[in-house]
């Protein structure tokens, strides 16, 4: 009897693992750490927290000297050559991609409109990922534009021509714009709060910025993109500065508050270059910008010079004004704007007082600072060397740009290279293999080892991957 | 040994008619072997006749035999012996082990023992007493060496990791570690008790490991555990204390402190902004504080403002004098003292067997304040209640206490600071000092004279006192099982088993030290797991004949579960010293995550054997698993074995002893982790109110099937000489097709990695193992020793549709990755190249080598890997001497790289060829003139500065930093006495032995140098600050009462 009990068990213990075997285990593999429904509003946050990033990323604002190294002597002296933008592909791109797609499927486009209208939402994705796009494109040259994106589509983008980009991004920030609609606004924006009016102003500045780009490599479309631009509406005053705000917390804390302060490194202080030229014009911009050393004297640090013979204390450090943990930075201003009028009249491509226009931009630069008295500015544009003159007025503009786009470290270094001026001396002995300040970034290493045919052919045809390779807009 | 019961059908028979055979006397006796162990189960027949009879548990027989009849004793493993029976009553036998004969049986997979000669397939097992004779606590460090084809990851154990083995490569393409099955229960490699492991067996190949399926890819380590035998009683106690101390450190230089300029700083009083009385300091000599690396003045032992001079307390204001303190950081590590303690109890009786085991380690850190704490407890108990039916019961509970374990890699406090950034000149005893009575911290590493706050390093005791953690991890693991005789040759078997862990660690970062911006945190983190596996099987084993026939049929349901739960204070604490998420002053990060998993199986086996001759295998395994896309969640395998013993069909002779020829074919299904086939969205950290969300970066693919992987597997096993010398050598090829990878690919995609299904990555190997008896005295002495070698390599044959390079791993340092490229050899180290010319390097102009980006540095595979072991007794003496080593593969040093570059090692210092020092400048004839030519082949005659060549040239310049990870590494010695019997017998000690151990004593060769042991390399292809390793010296005790 006991037998027989016992091989019942057994048989049916054997027969259970038989049977339950093939079964489709229910929703066992449907992840419970992450939600299965996407929430587009939360998506464009999350895309939104990388406009800081591609504003304030350090070594473009060293090549420009706005900033130079204190105690590790490196990025002032070119050390990485090759950048990594694949944070930004499989980041903030692809995010606002799977916005722009989420708002057109049918499938999906009805409970995306939850958190904005369609329209509304593909045009606020469509600006922002035309804005990173030229964000790349200006420091890396040809890259991945319309076969990116595409994740199992095409594992192998090819590169495209920095020209036929922008050809694009003029179109796609000229359509987005006209895209909105009246219906709901976007919810997650943390840049501009989902204001239409100033989304259009943002896009409309881009083009007129981006339009000047082309003052060399080919200034019939520029003239043509800028005059359109301008007609569509540009930012009209400081209220309108697109700025990215950081928050008092941790996570969402202003970059060299973090580096003065939280991490104590202090490995960034206003160069040398950048004070000493606005001790010369007696700018009233240089409290705002650079704190006093421990002896009480704005001294830059000098830049580029290993190895070092000071201390973070003996220099001047970027103004505690403007990196408190929740400070802002500046992502598009006025000034800007206006500078680019001012170039754009003294180029002929708009009507306009160059004169006035640059003036009207020193002032919103002041403004912006929070520096502008008026008999403070009258003295400073009266100083010969600020002083409007038509024979130089382009690097006039260029050099008090140059001041304006302190810490937009990005546009600074690309207005540089697309104007050469202030006339800046390379740092002494260059890490990069070269001897000039650098006028490209290099591909990440991803490129030649995961994408090597479109790699190669992209070095065939744009040049050496190296920081010397001029990107398409950077003619002599 | 295990002993194998073998009973012939007519035996049992005969043994029921007995009682026919009146006039026959009845014999009894004890059959005993050589050494005078019991010998239950040996078969003795009549000769001429068919009865016999077997020895009982305790060896003894009765047999009724006609008188002047012939008794035949045989038992396998033992030469048979033929006894006349005379006018005795009682024949009492000691049988003498066959050598030519000798049976090795081993544990295979389910636990199955099966005779080696068997098994088609290459199984190495090795018995306790060889892998516990240093003590070493974790397995895989005992393994090192040991077996072909097996490859230890190594870890310091200064931070009481547990190292993990890989089997058949480093390249198994997923995740690699083998499985560890303990008694049957699949659990982790840390949860092995050395002290009661019976013997081990590693299941290398997919034949081998059939019939554990899709999760036995990377191996199999079969552990059996020590059981109590019948008829014995037993207390065993096993001891060890161990004195452990820093192994090795890189040859640091001591002419030059710290700095970035040779010429002295002096102090400049300004009245402005320094306090009055600080103008006596006028003119005194300063360092860079702020620098963590020693390119500073020469040391010259003038008196020098040190960086604690600056500080509170009694050395401020004191000038002390700038010396060399060439032991500095070896002063700072501890020897500590540390205890290994193991007692056992077993008892086994006719229906029984009970073992209990505990043991305790103390494992005290050689850096200060670190220590681990480990408990095992097993229970081994089997139940025979009916006749037939016996119930087992495993369990076994381990708990593991890490206090303050420290941290490795590049940037840890300790060791990552000393061999990577750091001052040369520092005493340590002035970083003992790390806090100032008002609680604020003290360093080496501060802003200036007025800024006394850390800069990028506290004092490694802040580290190690301060920024303290704790890690519990409790784990309750083992099965309860039903066996069922049903028949002579025919059981069922019923499991449960539970593998079960509670994993609990917290940290602080100490208010006011460096990082989490000096205002402190604190982190916590909770993991649960469990495994359960419930398991049937039907075993049967018959002779029919000269045919032997075992087969397995049975099924599992396998259920695996985690959660884990973490949380973390963000933005500093809002109450200084009060260590709890509460205190957060942001909101905390707070994270809690599920993963759930079941794979059922139903599986057979076949093995057929003729006459000890052929052997045939085959197998079949069917998996349906819930991570899979439910079209594709069905998998069926098969395996084929045969393999002949040539030896049976020649003659016998002296010199062959034994020869077999095995082959087979093997097929091994695996699935994918869960989660990873439909879309899902990530939770970011809240931007204020805003949630934020993001697509993964890793793209899911609902198209997945199960990988498939084929392997051939061929081997020859030959003995010599009456088995004193041998040789096993094994082939394979492993076919992966589908191998389910998160392939790398191109980000501009907007994804990093995709899970596809990889065309087929092939892998091919050889294993050697080759053991000899050479010595074998009269007068007691013998030496034995076992070499084994292996060398495995593997190729992409075909990765996907227009993707062909697999990116293993990088960027790092700039450009250095590490690749599987289509056609390439796998491995391949890919980065900046310093150009030759006819095998020199080339130099440029200003004598700095010429270097080429995205070229290959060879492959990270070694050429071959293996361990040479030496057993020598002597009487009661033994010496065990094991060593290990691996030639060729490339590997990169960051250590090595930032040793350099922040002037710490002692080759940026001493004198050139011309005799001047390295760091004079290049115009006083200092500098380096590197060893190449020019671009036009003239020998290169441009010296250059010695800083800026390891400070700009040399950081990531992969070349110049990678090395051949060639080693040979003593690993572990132990010298044994057994006392003598005579001895132990007065005080009723069974037995006792006396150790003298050492591990870890000697790198004997290490081709990077620096002070560094490759074999404990964190990654194969990298290291960086790895933690010293760690030796010990001790002594072990062993009784057995």
């Amino acid at each position: 009897m006991k037998k027989y009990i016992l091989n019942t068990f057994i048989v049916a213990a054997l027969l259970s693992v038989a049977t339950s075997c093939g079964d489709n285990f229910g929703t066992m593999n449907i992840s419970p750490n992450s939600p299965s429904n996407p929430n587009t509003a939360s998506i464009l946050t999350g895309a939104l927290r990388n406009v800081g990033a591609a504003v304030t990323g350090i070594q473009p604002g060293l090549y420009v000297q706005h900033f130079g190294d204190v105690t590790y002597i490196e990025e002032s002296r070119y050390k990485t050559v090759n950048f990594d933008y694949n944070g930004f592909y499989a980041g903030p791109l692809m995010n606002l991609q799977f916005i722009i797609q989420q708002n057109t499927d049918a499938a999906t486009k009805s409970n995306a409109a939850a958190t904005g209208s369609n329209a509304n939402q593909i045009a606020t994705a469509r600006i922002l990922k035309a804005y990173f796009f030229q964000f790349l494109t200006d420091r890396w040259g040809d890259i991945a534009y319309s076969e990116a994106l595409k994740a199992a589509g095409d594992f192998n983008p090819k590169f495209d021509k920095q020209q036929d980009i922008y050809t694009d991004l003029f179109k796609e920030w000229k359509e987005a714009a006209a895209q909105f609609d009246g219906g709901k606004t976007v919810q997650g924006d943390i840049l501009l709060g989902g204001n239409i009016a100033r989304w259009k102003k943002f896009a409309n500045s881009l083009r007129a910025i981006a339009a000047l780009r082309l003052s060399k490599v080919d200034p019939a479309k520029g003239k043509a993109e800028f005059a359109a631009a301008v007609a569509d509406g540009l930012l009209a005053s400081n209220a309108d500065n697109v700025k990215y705000g950081y928050l008092p917390e941790a996570n969402n804390e202003h970059p060299l508050y973090n580096n003065y302060i939280t991490t104590n490194r202090k490995d960034f202080a206003v160069a040398s270059t950048f004070v000493d030229y606005l001790n010369k014009v007696n700018d009233p911009r240089l409290p705002a910008i650079a704190d006093k050393n421990i002896n009480g004297a704005y001294r830059g640090v000098p830049y580029g010079v290993f190895p070092p013979t000071w201390k973070a204390q003996d220099v001047s450090l970027a103004a505690a004004t403007m990196r408190q943990q929740n400070s802002s930075v500046n992502v598009l201003t006025y000034a800007q704007v206006l500078f680019a009028q001012a170039e754009a009249a003294q180029l002929g491509w708009i009507s306009g007082n160059a004169k006035t226009l640059y003036e009207a931009a020193i002032k919103a630069s002041m403004e912006q600072w929070g520096v502008y008295t008026a008999d403070g500015f009258e003295k400073y544009i009266a100083q010969p060397e600020v002083a409007f003159t038509s024979a130089k007025a382009i690097e006039q503009i260029a050099t008090q740009r140059w001041i304006a786009l302190f810490y937009q470290n990005s546009e600074a270094w690309a207005e540089w290279r697309r104007t050469g001026f202030p006339v800046l001396k390379p740092a002494e002995k260059p890490l990069n293999g070269g001897t000039e300040i650098p006028r490209r970034m290099a591909y990440p290493t991803t490129a030649p080892t995961l994408n090597k045919t479109n790699y190669d052919a992209i070095v065939t045809s744009q040049g050496a991957d190296n920081q010397y390779t001029r990107v398409w807009w950077d003619k002599k | 040994m295990k002993r194998r019961f073998t009973l012939p059908a007519a035996v049992i028979m005969l043994l029921c008619s007995i009682s026919l055979f009146a006039q026959d006397r009845t014999i009894t006796g004890k059959v005993i072997a050589d050494d005078g162990s019991i010998l239950p189960g040996v078969s003795i027949t009549v000769r001429g006749t068919t009865r016999g009879a077997t020895t009982d548990s305790e060896g003894s027989y009765k047999i009724a035999v006609p008188t002047g009849s012939q008794l035949v004793f045989s038992f396998i493993g033992f030469t048979n012996q033929e006894v006349t029976v005379g006018t005795q009553n009682v024949i009492d036998v000691r049988l003498m082990p066959d050598a030519t004969q000798l049976q090795e049986v081993v544990v295979t997979a389910l636990g199955i023992s099966r005779d080696k000669k068997a098994l088609n397939y290459s199984v190495q097992e090795i018995k306790g007493d060889k892998i516990t004779a240093a003590r070493d606590p974790n397995v895989a460090n005992a393994l090192a060496g040991k077996i072909a084809g097996v490859q230890v990851l190594g870890q310091s154990a200064a931070k009481f990791g547990t190292p993990n083995i890989r089997i058949r490569g480093v390249n198994s393409l997923t995740g690699g570690d083998p499985l560890y099955v303990v008694d049957g229960t699949p659990t982790d490699i840390s949860q092995v008790n050395m002290d009661d492991v019976e013997s081990l067996s590693v299941l290398k190949g997919p034949s081998a490991t059939a019939l554990y399926g899709n999760r036995a890819s990377g191996g199999v380590v079969v552990i059996t555990t020590k059981k109590a035998k019948s008829g014995e009683a037993k207390l065993d106690i096993n001891h060890s204390t161990t004195l452990d101390m820093i192994g090795l450190l890189p040859k640091f230089q001591n002419e030059y402190g710290g700095g970035y300029s040779q010429d002295w700083e002096t102090f400049s009083f300004n009245p402005a902004i320094h306090p009055a009385d600080w103008k006596a300091f006028e003119g005194q000599k300063l360092l860079d504080y702020s620098a963590d690396e020693s390119w500073g003045p020469k040391i010259d032992g003038s008196p020098h403002r040190s960086a604690f001079s600056w500080q509170q307390g009694p050395e401020f204001g004191q000038l002390t004098p700038y010396s060399a303190q060439p032991n500095n950081v070896r002063d700072f590590f501890n020897k500590p003292i540390s205890n290994n303690t193991n007692i056992a109890f077993s008892k086994g009786g006719e229906n029984f067997q009970s073992r209990v085991s505990y043991t305790h380690i103390i494992t005290n850190g050689i850096i200060p304040n670190s220590k681990q704490a480990k408990d095992f407890i097993s229970a081994k108990n089997s139940i025979t209640l009916l006749k037939n039916l016996t119930a087992n019961l495993n369990i076994n509970y381990t708990s593991t206490k890490g206090t303050n374990v420290p941290a490795d890699g590049y940037g840890n406090q300790t060791i990552g600071s000393f061999n990577q950034w750091f001052q040369r000149q520092l005493k340590i005893e002035d970083l003992k000092n790390y806090k100032n009575p008002d609680g604020t911290f003290r360093s080496w590493n501060i802003g200036g004279p007025l800024d006394s706050r850390p800069k990028y390093w506290d004092s490694p005791y802040t580290q190690m006192y301060e920024n303290t953690n704790s890690r519990s991890d409790t784990r309750l693991f083992g099965d309860f099982g039903l066996t069922y005789q049903f028949t002579k040759y025919l059981k069922g078997m019923v499991v449960a088993r539970r593998d079960q862990q509670q994993y609990k660690s917290d940290a602080i970062i100490a208010y006011g030290t460096l990082n989490a911006g000096g205002l402190g945190a604190y982190s916590n983190y909770l993991q649960n797991q469990r495994e359960n596996n419930y398991e049937g099987l039907l075993s049967f084993d018959k002779t029919f004949g000269e045919l032997s026939v075992v087969a397995n049929a049975g099924g599992n349901i396998r259920y695996n579960l985690v959660e884990t739960f973490g949380q973390a204070t963000s933005g500093g604490l809002t109450s200084p010293g009060f260590y709890n998420i509460a205190a957060s002053k942001d909101r905390p990060a707070i994270s809690n995550n599920r993963f759930e998993r079941r794979v059922n199986s139903l599986y057979g086996n076949v093995s057929l054997g003729y006459k000890d001759i052929v052997f045939l295998e085959a197998s079949l395994r069917n998996d349906w698993s819930s991570t899979l896309p439910v079209a594709n969640n069905s998998y069926l395998y098969p395996s084929l074995s045969g393999g002949v013993i040539l030896t049976e069909l020649l003659p016998r002779n002296s010199i062959l002893s034994y020869a077999k020829v095995r082959a087979g074919y093997a097929q091994v299904g695996t699935d994918v982790g869960p989660y990873q086939i439909f879309q899902t969205y990530t939770t970011g950290n809240a931007f204020g109110s805003n949630a934020t969300q993001y697509l993964p970066t890793l793209l899911p693919n609902a198209d997945l099937k199960p990988g498939l992987s084929s392997s051939y597997e061929a081997g020859l096993d030959m003995k010599f000489m009456n088995n004193r010398f041998g040789v096993e050598f094994t082939w394979y090829q492993n076919d992966n097709k589908n191998q389910i990878i998160p392939l790398p690919v191109d980000p501009t995609s907007g994804y990093r990695n995709a899970i596809i299904n990889a065309g087929l990555i092939q892998t091919k190997g050889l294993e050697l193992h080759i053991f000899a008896n050479p010595v074998k005295s009269e007068r007691g002495f013998n030496w034995d020793f076992d070499i084994n070698l292996d060398r495995n390599r593997s190729k992409v044959i075909k990765l996907a549709d227009g993707l062909t390079n697999y990116q293993l791993g990088g960027p790092t340092w700039r450009t250095l990755t590490v690749n599987a490229r289509e056609g390439e050899d796998w491995g391949l180290l890919v980065g900046k190249k310093i150009r030759t010319l006819d095998g020199k390097r080339v130099v440029d102009a200003n004598g700095f080598y010429i270097v080429d980006d995205q070229k290959s540095l060879g492959s990270v595979l070694p050429t071959f890997k293996g361990g040479f072991l030496n057993s020598f007794t002597y009487r009661n003496l033994s010496l065990r001497v094991n060593t290990d080593f691996i030639v060729g593969g490339r590997f990169f040093s960051t250590t090595r790289m930032f040793n350099a570059y922040a002037g710490l090692a002692a080759e940026t210092a001493g004198l050139n060829e011309l005799g001047n020092p390295k760091r004079d400048p290049v115009s006083a004839g200092g500098g380096v003139l590197l060893d190449a030519v020019t671009e036009d082949g003239k020998p290169n005659t441009t010296r250059v500065e010695t800083q800026e060549l390891y400070e700009d040239k040399f950081f990531a310049l992969n070349d110049q930093w990678t090395y051949d990870q060639t080693y040979v590494k003593l690993r572990e010695v132990a010298l044994g006495y057994n006392l003598p019997k005579s001895l132990l017998s007065r005080v009723k000690v069974k037995s006792a032995n006396i150790s003298f151990i050492v591990r870890n004593p000697l790198l004997i060769y290490s081709a990077v140098g620096g002070g560094l042991d490759i074999s404990e390399s964190e990654t194969f292809w990298t290291e960086g600050g790895q933690l010293p390793p760690v030796r010990s010296f001790g002594l072990n005790l062993r009784l057995s009462l």
